[in-house]
């Protein structure tokens, strides 16, 4: 016979507790139709598959989707160069950010989005400060600076424009942000949303000792973004109290080796 | 001795060692033959289950009996949690009439480490959040810091120059249940971070940040976050720090 029915049904067990109930310590189901030789979606052998049941309520196998997923992470993502498209003017109290650095993979350093996600961005991005390229050119002046870095995000590649609003319409941390400043501190050039934005300070007495290269900043932040292709930008600022007697100071972005990741977090 | 049971009779149960349903030579406890088979629960359907929708297909887990439900883990609130609180400049900046160097300075909370002083620690701001079921929450956040060698709470500001350091540390930590935070919960700090000044001329003017991060899990309810500031330096100097001053960030992810 094709059919059959029962009122609850037992396998190796004579009072069964469910419809089908079966019983004993190592027990099991198979079913052909979710295996590996009969059904695509099944990942094989050497992994497990998650399981579903569709509106029916028959158990199904789906084309596997995944919660979380590195959508760009790179181990040098800003050019190892010390000139014009790194390089960051010092202000005085700080009242500006420039945009620096030019990633590694030029216009390819992109990831794409096809729904939104909560996006995870951990960064460590190199400097080097510093007045001339000489034996005794280091800063010796004895101010503080502070070096701020922020992450942001274009359109498309990094020549798209600036990303402000996150996928809710807020302007991503409470910005816009002024993320290029011009030099007289007072007509912003370009906004953007700023992210995981993190500061130290650099303070050295020794113009021929002190060091001057291979610092890093380290910050990792949340935003909320939507479909669409995105590539992630710094913006940095050199601050010091006063420029009065500093003489030309230069600080560069990305000069060592800098670590990004971008995660994307589904939450749909 | 492996049977299979093909032929049917109307009983209200059926024991065998191995059953098997389109298939003659069952491999497990029970087996479902056929290159398209599967099994249908109809307890399991849109129909009968508010965690099926019709649309989406819902995952399927077992329970502690071994029964299959697609109720997903930690509750039955439909989906397993996974959003972002963000509470953008969550520290208030406090502006002052006081203006250094062209600028208005808003120093947020101020931390005096006064004379005689080696260590001050002060709570600078608490946010109120719901966690609807037990959950992991990921914390990162990101505030700013003004130095001055003047009471900021006058308001009066100037640069630092005596060439000894001071230190500047941020944590926080976790209220359950918002009823105030105890000891032991104040006793468990996270995301602590620090840093050190000093300058001998000049100074540093402008908000540098502090960003660090920390997870923990919490329990379904409403809780609270409270963050802390600390500022140690010699007790022959005056240090006084503004937290908060310019536009913070604090992001809260959700999930299980």
């Amino acid at each position: 016979m094709s059919q059959m029915s029962y009122a609850q049904v037992g396998i190796n067990t004579t009072t069964p507790q469910q419809e089908l109930h079966v019983a004993g310590n190592a027990s099991n189901v198979k079913v052909d139709g979710l295996n590996t030789t009969n059904n695509v979606d099944n990942l094989g052998p050497l992994s497990t598959t998650k399981v579903y049941v569709d509106a029916e309520g028959d158990l199904t196998l789906a084309t596997s989707t995944r919660n979380v997923e590195i959508m760009y992470d790179h181990e040098n993502y800003l050019e190892d160069v010390e000139d014009p498209t790194s390089i960051i003017v010092q202000t005085g109290w700080g009242f500006g950010y420039n945009p620096a650095g030019i990633p590694t993979d030029g216009l390819a350093a992109k990831f794409t989005l096809t729904k939104p996600a909560i996006i995870e961005v951990n960064y460590t991005v190199s400097w080097s400060i510093y007045k001339t390229a000489s034996a005794s050119g280091r800063i010796a002046d004895e101010h503080a600076r502070v070096v701020q870095t922020g992450i942001y995000f274009r359109q498309n590649d990094y020549l798209g424009p600036a990303v402000i609003n996150d996928h809710d319409g807020n302007p991503i941390n409470a910005g816009p942000w002024c993320i290029d400043m011009d030099g007289g501190g007072i007509n912003c050039l370009e906004q953007a949303g700023l992210l995981g934005i993190n500061g130290q300070f650099y303070n050295n007495s020794n113009a021929k000792r002190g060091e001057y290269k291979n610092f890093h900043t380290t910050a990792s932040d949340y935003v909320k973004l939507g479909p669409g292709t995105y590539t992630a930008m710094f913006a940095v600022q050199l601050a010091v109290g006063s420029t009065v007697g500093t003489g030309a100071v230069r600080m560069y972005l990305g000069s060592g080796k800098d670590d990004l990741q971008i995660i994307a977090h589904y939450y749909d | 001795m492996k049977k299979a049971l093909l032929i049917i009779a109307l009983i209200p149960y059926a024991i065998v060692a191995q059953v098997g349903i389109g298939v003659t030579s069952p491999d497990e406890e029970l087996h479902i033959g056929g290159t398209t088979s599967t099994i249908r629960i109809e307890a399991l359907n849109s129909v009968n289950n508010i965690n099926n929708d019709g649309v989406k297909l819902a995952p399927v887990y077992v329970d502690g009996n071994g029964d299959l439900t697609i109720t997903p883990p930690n509750g039955t609130g439909g989906v397993p949690l996974n959003f972002l609180i963000d509470t953008p400049n969550f520290i208030p900046n406090n502006p002052q009439p006081l203006f250094f160097a062209g600028h208005q300075v808003s120093p947020g909370v101020v931390i005096n480490n006064n004379i005689g002083d080696t260590v001050v620690e002060k709570f600078l701001q608490s946010v109120t959040f719901t966690v609807p079921q037990t959950a992991v929450v990921e914390v990162k956040y990101g505030v700013s810091v003004i130095i001055s060698g003047s009471d900021l709470t006058i308001p009066a500001m100037s640069y630092i120059t005596d060439n000894a350091a001071r230190s500047i540390q941020t944590f926080f930590c976790f209220d359950i249940n918002n009823d105030g935070l105890d000891a032991t919960e104040k006793s468990n700090q996270y995301g602590q971070k620090g840093q050190f000044y000093a300058s001998n001329f000049g100074g540093a003017g402008g908000y540098p940040y502090m960003n660090s991060q920390g997870y923990a899990t919490l329990p379904p309810g409403t809780h609270s976050i409270h963050f802390f500031g600390v500022v140690g330096g010699s007790a022959t100097n005056f240090t006084s720090v503004g937290i908060g001053g310019a536009t913070d960030y604090l992001k809260m992810r959700v999930y299980n």
